[in-house]
């Protein structure tokens, strides 16, 4: 979480830490950082009552929405971590367990080299990326994936709709790669106001 | 495959970074913390692991505010450790700005601390640190208490028995070759990386960036952790990629 706010005022922007509908009513823009798992995140936002007024924002008033690892996971319909709790259903499709093999070590922990389409607005080209994670969306499940994991386990890095922008890895802790999709964010924000 | 990893691994003490030999033998102050962090920081490390290795013996609490000077320097993940026995040691380390903490002697006197860990912040936020000896018999064993008291545990069932908790990782350490600076304990990494799922830290005893590469090509390890080689030699995380690199390992430059 404090990386986070970090890495937003690092790169000039105004923010704060808060589950206030005022609050998320008023900025510009919503980081969803999403820590634990994807049930607990979801419950969590239920708990305080933003759960349905995020996927308002999102879909009905256009306000850009930045999600990140388990908050970007729940912007899907459902995830293998938690079968009875549903997600925002902002994106279609559902998040999986990565399968762990003789190449592949669960949690995914570590950098990867993601490869961004021409058409995503968050990064151009290609940068390292630091992952932490157990599940994933994989390739094939989905449109809109924007960026993809180089790797031997190919899954969504980054999906991105209209206002809507959800990353796999930590871009609060990916150093200069980091902060340039970052960076990109906050100027979209800006965009949409 | 994500790319093998450079974690420069800092002890502390009382404030100040040490480095002792094989644990403990004399341990010679070698930096401030902070400014430290600053010059990894710099010089693209993938990640930094900071054990407060003072508190016990000094019945300190938690620094908390060391965490957050850390976290807010640092770009890339930060992993604390020393001492944490709690639930609630664990979620102020995580609030303060750690991205991971690391469990030693927890893992032994209060395994389920880590359950409830790795249940609400995840199991990538837990670290398995496992400090191993070799006995006279050539046998194993996993010691705690920053290598002080022996345990029933070999390294590999400790290492096990870690990623049924829901550690994320293991961070396996020889004692014995802690500070030498004479090249990792292969066949102890080796060991642990092929008896978990999970992704390995290989950590004691590097000496230069082939022995770095050694640890990934023999002994399986998914990263390594340096120490002394940073502090007491002209060699810098850069040196070690590039020696990665030229082995045909994935490394982030």
């Amino acid at each position: 979480m404090r990386s986070v706010e970090n890495s937003l005022k690092r790169n000039g922007a105004t923010c704060s830490l808060s589950h206030e509908k005022e609050d998320l009513l008023k900025a510009d823009g919503i980081v969803l950082p999403g820590v634990g798992s994807f049930g607990e995140a979801v419950s969590r936002l239920k708990r305080v009552e933003i759960f349905d007024l995020l996927k308002w924002l999102a879909t009905e008033k256009q306000k850009p929405i930045l999600g990140i690892c388990v908050g970007f996971q729940i912007l899907f319909e459902k995830s293998d971590e938690a079968p009875d709790e549903a997600g925002l259903k902002i994106f279609e499709g559902k998040v999986s367990q990565l399968p762990a093999g003789q190449d592949f070590k669960v949690p995914n922990i570590g950098w990867e080299r993601v490869n961004f389409e021409p058409c995503s607005r968050l990064f151009s080209g290609d940068g390292y990326f630091y992952f932490a994670n157990s599940y994933a969306v994989m390739n094939g499940d989905r449109p809109n994936i924007t960026g993809c994991s180089m790797g031997t386990q190919k899954f969504a890095a980054a999906v991105e709709r209209d206002n809507i922008f959800g990353v796999q890895f930590h871009p609060e802790k990916s150093q200069d790669s980091g902060d340039l999709l970052i960076d990109s964010f906050i100027k979209i924000t800006q965009q949409y106001k | 495959m994500p790319c093998k990893r450079v974690i420069p691994l800092l002890l502390m003490k009382d404030g100040l970074l040490k480095k002792p030999l094989q644990f403990i033998k004399r341990p010679r102050t070698v930096a401030n913390p902070i400014s430290i962090c600053s010059v990894f920081e710099g010089r693209r490390v993938d990640e930094l692991i900071l054990l407060d290795i003072g508190r016990r013996e000094h019945g300190l609490g938690l620094n908390e505010n060391i965490i957050g000077q850390i976290c807010d320097l640092m770009t890339v993940p930060f992993v604390f450790g020393g001492h944490l026995e709690s639930f609630e040691d664990a979620a102020k380390s995580i609030k303060s700005g750690a991205e991971k903490v690391s469990f030693n002697t927890g893992l032994v006197t209060n395994p389920s601390v880590i359950k409830e860990v790795s249940k609400v912040f995840g199991k990538q936020a837990i670290v398995a640190s496992i400090d191993a000896k070799r006995e006279e018999n050539g046998q194993y064993r996993a010691y705690i208490k920053n290598g002080r008291e022996i345990t029933a545990f070999e390294p590999i069932g400790l290492a096990k028995s870690a990623e049924q908790l829901g550690a994320g990782e293991i961070l396996i350490n020889s004692i014995d070759s802690d500070g030498t600076m004479k090249g990792y304990d292969i066949e102890l990494i080796k060991q642990v990386s092929n008896s978990v799922n999970i992704p390995v830290i290989a950590a004691g005893g590097a000496g230069t960036p082939e022995d770095c590469v050694e640890a990934v090509t023999e002994g399986r390890a998914d990263a390594v952790a340096v120490g002394s080689m940073f502090h007491f030699r002209m060699i810098t995380p850069n040196n070690i990629k590039s020696a990665m690199q030229k082995a045909g390992i994935n490394v982030r430059l």
